[in-house]
């Protein structure tokens, strides 16, 4: 098991690695010139180019990406070219954001759509089944912005019970901001629910047929025993896996939902810098994301091994 | 104790309503052991799960009733059922893999009955579930109560199984096929177990199988079921000496018998297969299949009546079933040819496993090479290595005399037309979405197979209009015929058969070995035949190979295998096959604890009963040589071998002794 991690662990440099190459040459490649975004169309083309060569993009490429990669390494992120703030408190205080956000949908979908995953596997076939799924299918095939757009006019306009942005007014408590959260939260929940309601609920069907169930139940031990010992700990484990899977998604990749609710979070930021070929804070995001998606990928294999004796004990082989 | 009686079940599948039982009357009295024998689809699993009140969800129980120890099953609250059952019946089944709960250690399984149903605190539990593991021959318990089920072998994981069943002392228990997947030793042993616990630990017993070999030995009565009737029933002795009904006779008559030789004699067998449940038949169930069939049989159902004492059976014509199969039919002896096959220092490893190891082998054109060993001894290696699926580590092969390539993709064409593989599951083999005429005609285009598909279609009895099914509405024999038929479809020189009939029915199996028999006399192909089972392989082969922990550790002609001087290895698998002498004990090994080779010595020696000392942990055995190329690898002489299997008898009750230490002292 710990052999297995370390392995795991180990990779994490190869991958950031091969993810920054592409990242920073996809960045070269957003169309546009630096100096040009920030002078604005009126600026002469020598002043672009002075512009430039002062920020350093005349230098080859090799020579720019190795001066961006050690800064990201050992933290010196830089000062943005285009908003003239320091990078990394900018970027720092949006992940705060974004991680506000996930945990709040997080606190919300995974109990919801856990319970009555397990519950439409529990009642296969029944109406209880068919009504959990169908609603689970539709809000997975229902878009984020479709969602939010409608909550933002039920709730938000027309009765008025949340506010239609996500950020409170600075200086709020905890539970203001929370307040000022659900709306936005709840989006994400239809998206995940679907999902993972869906793969709880094969897993309890799976497992119910499973013969050891049969053992179980025939060896005389309350229901609720033969469910909490024998078939929940088996049922769920990949719900665990596509939770941890979703995690990265969670705090990474609400771009739609930031921008709909105006909320300053990673993923705004995100389009911001694409938008105004603020390419070094860019680079610098993308490669924030990478890191969440692949620890949070590590952190639900880790669960999944912890889970599983027989995982367990292979990969400590 | 247990009084089934009128019992139907009927299952619900997609709308329409399918009896799978008929009016089902027996009783299990005090200390009785009810062997439930029939083919697969005859309703012997709906029968033990519903002596458990544990139908599946589309099954009704429509009429009948099943009282155990004076309390009728179905009347009982739900509530009340879970901890009555836990006490009154346990029941074991088929696969120990998927019959435990992966996620938690054996101790917290087998506690868990002691807590819940027996009221017991945790630690209480714990110790009591150590008490069971003892008894049920895990021993230290302290070392395998912390264990998970998949760190155990299969048979420690039956014997955790049955150990649960009868934790709490149930009155009934009802096994399902449980030694099926289990090597011949260790079914022998569990078998033991089983006969072991009866009065200690449960009082009566159900036996549910499709092996008549297994009865035997454990049940003192049986009930033949045939299309979810009993047909016949009567005490264990009497009705396989004698059976009563053609059904009974059929099953017994399709075993390959000690003296039978696929050479020289057909099997009988059963033609068909049993009526799917909510077939709509007239008159007797079997008439279609029966040899006996007469105007009289297809007019009414006949009814179970008494014939001898204490023996019933559903036929209208009684005792007539000896007379009912024809004997067995003679077949021309085919000649055995030059070298085909040859293996040389085959050695292959595993990580840490060596799976095969130095293993040479012949195997000349129209001879069965049958190949023998518990899992784990390597013969599926070999099996893949001649195929040319797995790569050798060292060591060649040739064909013919020339050297082969052990790729086959570096095969030449006609070698890999000659050289064919059926395996034991068709299901995995055969392409479901393909109908099996297009199966056939694929190879036979990529073999340039002489014969149309219509013909090699005909050569392993296969109906036309089979050829128009996809596999999965095929029966498991009729698969592993298309498997066959397209193993034969370049018409092969040599087939290489990796259990192919195990997981068959007997009278499918029956017909199978026929067809394979057959093949070999009108193509003079040849055979190399893995195989568990003993008497099958005694059956089919001209010459036996047996391997251990990847090691060939005797080679020889059947019958000189057989009758003996023979390795302490070979002996111990032939002592444990199923008998048909009720009460004969056997001869059981230590079930094998280490799947490692030791570093030196004999590769058998932790398990060997007739281990000189530390000759045998040192020494590799020298190759003792006897007549026609009989070769076996022992510290002890031919000889010594064969006064150790005289001395070396099964004894009555459990296991068995060697019976004195004379011989090892005076060896050597």
């Amino acid at each position: 098991m710990k052999q297995y991690l370390a392995q795991r662990v180990g990779l994490v440099p190869v991958t950031l690695f091969v993810v920054s190459l592409l990242t920073f040459v996809l960045a070269q490649l957003v169309p546009g010139d630096v100096g040009r975004t920030i002078l604005g169309p009126y600026a002469t083309n020598a002043q672009v180019h002075a512009l430039d060569r002062r920020l350093g993009y005349d230098l080859p490429v090799l020579q720019r990406y190795w001066h961006w990669a050690t800064g990201f390494v050992s933290g010196n992120w830089g000062v943005s070219p285009v908003l003239q703030v320091p990078i990394r408190p900018l970027v720092m205080d949006r992940l705060g954001n974004s991680l506000l956000l996930a945990a709040t949908a997080f606190v919300i979908v995974v109990p919801i759509s856990v319970t009555l995953g397990v519950v439409a596997g529990l009642r296969e076939g029944s109406r209880t089944d068919r009504a959990i799924s169908l609603v689970g299918l539709s809000l997975l095939g229902l878009p984020e912005f479709v969602g939010a757009t409608v909550l933002i006019v039920i709730f938000g306009v027309m009765l008025a019970w949340f506010p239609v942005t996500a950020q409170a007014p600075p200086g709020s408590g905890l539970l203001t901001r929370l307040h000022y959260l659900v709306l936005p939260a709840i989006p994400l929940v239809f998206v995940l629910f679907g999902y993972i309601s869906h793969i709880a609920r094969s897993g309890t069907i799976e497992t119910s047929n499973a013969p050891y169930l049969r053992t179980a139940t025939l060896k005389g031990i309350p229901r609720r025993a033969v469910l909490t010992r024998h078939l929940l700990p088996n049922a769920l484990l990949p719900t665990v896996t596509v939770i941890g899977f979703q995690v990265g998604y969670l705090i990474a990749g609400l771009t739609v939902i930031e921008e709909l609710f105006n909320y300053p979070g990673l993923g705004q930021l995100l389009i911001s810098s694409a938008t105004n070929h603020d390419l070094p804070t860019l680079a610098d995001i993308t490669m924030l994301v990478a890191i969440i998606f692949l620890v949070a990928n590590i952190l639900a294999d880790a669960s999944y091994a912890l889970l599983n004796p027989r995982i367990r004990a292979r990969r400590a082989q | 104790m247990l009084a089934v009686s009128g019992l139907s079940v009927t299952y619900d599948t997609r709308g329409e309503r399918r009896r799978v039982l008929e009016q089902v009357t027996f009783q299990v009295g005090q200390g009785d052991a009810v062997g439930i024998v029939g083919e697969s689809g005859c309703g012997k699993s709906t029968l033990g799960l519903a002596i458990m009140r544990a139908l599946p969800k589309n099954g009704h129980v429509d009429a009948g009733s099943v009282v155990v120890g004076g309390t009728e099953l179905y009347s009982l609250p739900t509530n009340l059922l879970r901890a009555w059952r836990g006490r009154a019946l346990g029941m074991v089944t088929q696969d120990p893999t998927s019959a435990l709960t992966p996620s938690l250690t054996i101790g917290q399984q087998v506690a868990e009955v002691y807590r819940y149903v027996n009221g017991q605190s945790k630690r209480e539990a714990m110790s009591s579930a150590g008490d069971v593991l003892a008894a049920v021959g895990l021993a230290p318990p302290r070392s395998y109560l912390g264990r998970y089920p998949h760190e155990l072998s299969g048979g420690q994981r039956q014997r955790v199984a049955i150990g649960m069943a009868v934790a709490a002392k149930p009155s009934l228990l009802v096994l399902d096929e449980p030694t099926t997947g289990l090597d011949a030793t260790v079914e022998a042993e569990v078998i033991d177990l089983v006969n072991s616990l009866r009065g200690e630990f449960v009082n009566g017993l159900i036996f549910i199988t499709h092996n008549l070999g297994l009865v035997s030995r454990s049940c003192n009565r049986l009930e033949v079921v045939y299309a979810g009737r009993v047909v016949e029933e009567g005490p264990t002795g009497e009705l396989l000496g004698g059976p009563a009904h053609p059904y009974t006779a059929a099953l017994l008559a399709c075993l390959p018998r000690p003296g039978a030789r696929a050479q020289a004699v057909r099997l009988p067998y059963v033609p068909g297969s049993p009526p799917v449940p909510g077939e709509v038949l007239a008159g007797c169930k079997f008439a279609p299949r029966c040899p006996l069939r007469g105007e009289e049989c297809t007019a009414n159902e006949p009814l179970l009546v008494t014939f001898g004492t204490g023996r019933n059976v559903r036929c209208v014509h009684p005792g007539r079933a000896g007379t009912a199969l024809a004997p067995p039919s003679s077949r021309q002896k085919g000649g055995r040819g030059d070298v085909l096959l040859e293996l040389r220092g085959i050695t292959k490893r595993f990580r840490s496993v060596l799976a095969c190891d130095a293993v040479d082998l012949i195997v000349r054109s129209g001879e069965t090479v049958g190949l023998v060993g518990e899992s784990g001894s390597g013969k599926t290696t070999v099996a893949r290595i001649v195929a040319g699926l797995t790569t050798a580590d060292s060591g060649s092969l040739y064909w013919r005399g020339e050297l082969l390539a052990p790729d086959i993709a570096k095969r030449p064409r006609a070698v890999v037309r000659a050289l064919q593989l059926v395996l034991q599951h068709p299901d995995t083999t055969l392409n479901p979405r393909h109908r099996a005429r297009s199966i056939l005609a694929r190879t036979r285009r990529r073999l340039a197979g002489p014969r149309r598909v219509e013909e090699l279609a005909a050569s392993v009895r296969l109906e036309p209009h089979h050829l128009d099914s996809l596999p999965g509405e095929l029966s498991g024999g009729l698969k592993q015929r298309v498997a066959i038929a397209r193993a034969f479809a370049g018409q092969p020189e040599l087939v290489v058969c990796d259990e192919p009939v195990s997981s068959l029915d007997v009278s499918v199996q029956a017909a199978i070995l026929n067809l394979l028999a057959d093949l070999q006399s009108s193509d003079q192909t040849a055979f190399l035949f893995i195989s568990h089972d003993l008497a099958v392989v005694r059956f089919l082969s001209h010459r036996v190979v047996v391997m251990y922990l990847g090691q060939v550790v005797e080679v020889g002609e059947t019958d000189d295998i057989f009758a003996g001087p023979r390795h302490p290895y070979t002996d111990a698998l032939i002592s444990a096959m199923p008998s048909m002498e009720p009460g004969q004990a056997r001869a059981v090994l230590g079930e094998r604890a280490v799947t490692a080779v030791p570093e030196q010595g004999c590769v058998f020696q932790a398990r060997c009963p007739h281990k000189l000392g530390t000759v045998c942990e040192q020494d590799p055995p020298p190759m003792r040589a006897g007549d026609n190329g009989h070769t076996v690898r022992c510290h002890l002489s031919l000889e010594q071998l064969a006064e150790a299997q005289r001395l070396y008898q099964p004894v009555s009750g459990r296991g068995c002794t060697v019976p004195s230490t004379s011989m090892s002292t005076r060896s050597l």
